[in-house]
Order: C-alpha cells, then structure tokens, then sequence
C-alpha cells in the first residue's frame, strides 16, 4: 500500500499529495498549476494522475442497480409491531 | 426531502408501518449500493440491506431529528456491511492486503441490473473487474471509496458516517485511490 518505492525518485511524495489534494478538490489554482506544469514535463507524473483519474471515474460509472421488487415488502413484513401481543386469555 | 422525513419518522416513532414502507422506497437504493459495493454480492447485499432497514426502525427512538436522516440509515449500513465482512473473512485478510476469495461473479453483477438513465456505463465485464478490485481494498478504505464514489458523498458526510475525523477519511481515500490505481491501470474502458 506504500507510496513510497513505487514512484519516480526525482518525484517527491509531495507532488503525488497534490495529486490528491487536487482529487479532493482541496487544492488552490496555483496548487492546481503547479500540477499540471509537473506533469506537463514528467511522464512518470503525468501517468500516475492519469491513472488515479481513470480509476476514479471507473468507479463513477459502475451501475446502480435497485433491489429486488419485492424489497419494501419484504422490509414490512418483517417489521416487529409496536403493540405487545396479548398473551394468553 | 427533509422536512418529509421528520413527518414520516413522527409516525414511524408511533409503530406506523406505511410511514417506513415509505422511508424504505425513499432510501433502498442508497443503502443496497453501499452493501452490494461493500459485499460485491447482490444476495448478500439485499440480505444486509434489509438487515439495516430493520435495525433502523428498531432504533428510531435513537436517531436524532437534528441530524440528516440519510447520514443516520447509512452508517448503519456501513457498519452492518463491516461487521459481516467481518465474520465472514479471517480479519488478517481485512487489514492486510491479501487476496480474499471473490464471490461476485459476472453472473450474479447481470442479474438485474437496471441503470439509472443518465448514468454512462462500463459494461458489465468491466463492473465485475471494478468490484473484484474494491473486493479487495482492506475495509476501512472501502468503506470510504464506497461512500466517496459509489454513493458520491462529501468529506463532512463520510466524516459522520465512519465517525472518523475528516483528515482520516482523506488518507483512507487517498490510500484507496493509489491501492485501485495500481489494480485498474491496465483496464479499459467501456
């Protein structure tokens, strides 16, 4: 799970952060073009950020399928009631 | 939305069962793509789901009216998915990034699965590749990505739902993100 490694050493850790700060739309526009001048130049970068885009927007675009017809009913009637059954009599 | 809601939990508090049947068709979607995401099964998603409906109307009585209802029901269903992951998978496996055994198939991702309309869809190859891989983010990043991308919630929100600090939540996702990016670069699109 380690960033660390994994990428390009003249790349700090830092732009990668950026990366993310960008993703989370935390980022300043000077931040932000800061971004796109390093990955402009760097291709390491460059596919890094292309890469945590993609994966990202494939997440964005998985279905949302409903569940079965018979769900709320289903809930229902599975419901405990309020009322304290009586006992007995 | 939310003034509906007060409404209908008044009668929910009072044993009105309608007034949740009501709830249930408001929020269902929600929460079963936050379990069929967390589980990646629509059998066991459909089984937590109604597990979560059921435990929320048991606890009406603790939900607070000042608080959004949605954030309430879903971390309910976050924390019944995490449980039943839980139980259901050695916890080494949860913490540690090791492989688990996955049951979502291509099989049970086509049963029915109905797309909302504006939504632009991989298609289902693809979907049971995604989930295969959010299978296996350890739970406390799933969990994040799941309501950060599936459910396309804020960081104040997911913040609520996990009951973790707003900083945690971004390292879960940024550690998620990076984790995904490694298994999803070589999967194409559409």
């Amino acid at each position: 799970m380690s960033i660390r490694g994994e990428h390009h050493l003249a790349c700090s850790e830092r732009i990668i952060q950026l990366m993310h700060k960008v993703l989370d739309g935390d980022a300043t526009t000077d931040e932000e073009d800061k971004l796109m001048k390093h990955i402009e130049t760097c291709e390491r970068c460059r596919k890094h950020y292309e890469e945590l885009q993609t994966s990202t927007s494939l997440l964005g675009q998985l279905p949302h399928p409903n569940p079965s017809l018979g769900f709320t009913d289903s809930v229902r009637m599975r419901l405990p009631s309020n009322r304290k059954p009586l006992v007995g009599g | 939305m939310e003034e509906d809601i007060n409404r209908l939990i008044k009668k929910i508090k009072k044993g009105d069962h309608l007034a949740f049947a009501e709830v249930v068709d408001m929020y269902k979607n929600g929460v079963y793509n936050i379990c069929l995401r967390m589980v990646g099964n629509r059998q066991e998603a459909e089984d937590l789901s109604q597990e979560a409906f059921i435990r929320a109307y048991t606890k009406i009585d603790k939900y607070d009216v000042e608080r959004k209802f949605s954030t309430w029901l879903y971390r309910i269903a976050t924390n019944l998915s995490i449980d039943y992951l839980r139980k259901k998978k050695p916890s080494v496996y949860l913490d540690a990034d090791l492989p688990g055994t996955e049951d979502f198939t291509l099989k049970s991702q086509l049963a029915d699965g109905e797309p909302l309309p504006e939504e632009s869809i991989v298609n289902s190859e693809t979907q049971a590749l995604i989930q295969q891989e959010i299978n296996q983010l350890p739970l406390k990043y799933r969990s994040a990505i799941v309501l950060k991308y599936i459910q396309d919630m804020n960081l104040k929100e997911i913040s609520e739902i996990l009951n973790i600090p707003v900083g945690t939540v971004k390292t879960r996702i940024h550690r998620g993100r990076e984790a995904l990016r490694k298994r999803l670069r070589h999967v194409n699109k559409g």
